[in-house]
């Protein structure tokens, strides 16, 4: 038997598109959110909420990563935004190769702001670097304050967490505080932000970071 | 509706299968097609943390590889624990859950330094009869 050393990275070909999008984005000044969640947790309805705030704002764009339909591109269509819609076909996460395909369909100069919307899933998108800025995970408060101590790598390698679904706190024996110690527990690093697409509460403040982050991007061009 | 533009993806399934898939083009890549007969073991280094189900690993490897030149290749999978090395205590510790805190000191200026990768570590490759090693 002879033995040959490797030592290779299983998804370097992976990270090493999503190094190439990297590059993309800087060179076309556009900031890049990937946003992951399980299913249900809200990201649509956060985009929506997004897109109203941002009007006349700053300019943004998504991609849409989706097991079945084009759903979430219409959804998001109708606010005027340009809509990409990955169907992963029972994928259960993007890839940054997909990502690189879907941004052909995309005019980047127009773009201050691309958002991601990764397939629904707690597990798999942890693994695939798209070449986003900032990794954002949202967690509603339905969904049990310990998720993040169940699914700690989305939460480890996520740097924003939004906190959703806040209208139905009195209505729940979630307790927000619990579940942003356990995310914080996870990655003390994590940026939090507590909304509600009901009420729109805390929607301000995560758009405020998004435009100060978009600009100081577009700055660096 | 205007605006819209899809894709389909005719790729991965299963989240293993798309790693076991990368695994066998980085095997592809450094074996020739007339030499594949020859590996026997694959060995790879995973995070405990990587979110990987070995079982479902070695199904999904198993089943791409089946009637290839590669139908015989085992995997061998060594599972690293989850390491946080606190920079302020300077202790590496192996918590059950993988938290960011650190265990002995309570402090959140911590590093992940094992746990979370998945590498291709070796081959192991049957000698041709009559060749020397």
């Amino acid at each position: 038997m002879s033995v040959i050393t490797i030592e290779r990275k299983v998804l370097e070909k992976n990270d090493n598109v999503a190094r190439e999008n990297r590059a993309t984005f800087a060179l076309e000044g556009v900031f890049v959110l990937n946003m992951v969640s399980s299913p249900g947790a809200g990201k649509t309805s956060i985009l929506e909420k997004t897109f109203e705030h941002l009007r006349g704002k700053i300019a943004v764009g998504v991609i849409e990563g989706d097991v079945q339909t084009d759903l979430d591109a219409q959804r998001v269509a109708r606010f005027g935004i340009p809509a990409v819609q990955i169907v992963t076909r029972g994928g259960c996460h993007l890839e940054a190769g997909l990502v690189r395909e879907a941004l052909q369909r995309l005019d980047l100069k127009s773009i201050d702001l691309l958002i991601i919307e990764n397939v629904g899933n707690l597990v798999c998108p942890a693994n695939y670097d798209l070449g986003e800025h900032e990794r954002v995970v949202v967690a509603s408060t339905t969904e049990g304050d310990d998720k993040p101590l169940k699914y700690p790598a989305l939460f480890r390698t996520a740097s924003v967490m939004l906190i959703n679904k806040m209208d139905l706190v009195p209505y729940l024996n979630s307790q927000p505080e619990v579940l942003k110690k356990n995310a914080l527990s996870i990655n003390p690093g994590l940026l939090v932000f507590q909304t509600s697409c009901v009420s729109g509460a805390g929607i301000d403040a995560w758009c405020e970071w998004l435009v100060a982050n978009a600009q100081r991007n577009a700055s660096k061009r | 509706m205007p605006g819209i533009e899809g894709r389909s993806s005719d790729r991965t399934t299963m989240h293993e299968l798309s790693v076991a898939q990368s695994i066998l083009d980085i095997v592809n890549g450094h074996v020739p097609e007339d030499q594949r007969k020859q590996v026997r073991i694959v060995r790879l280094r995973i995070g405990s943390q990587a979110g990987i189900v070995v079982d479902s690993l070695l199904f999904a490897f198993e089943a791409i590889t089946s009637d290839t030149a590669m139908a015989h290749v085992s995997l061998d999978v060594e599972l690293v624990p989850f390491t946080l090395h606190c920079t302020e205590c300077g202790a590496q510790t192996h918590p059950d859950i993988p938290l960011g805190v650190c265990s002995a000191c309570g402090s959140r200026q911590t590093e992940v330094v094992a746990g979370t990768e998945m590498f291709v570590s070796e081959l192991e490759m049957e000698d041709l009869a009559g060749e020397s090693s």
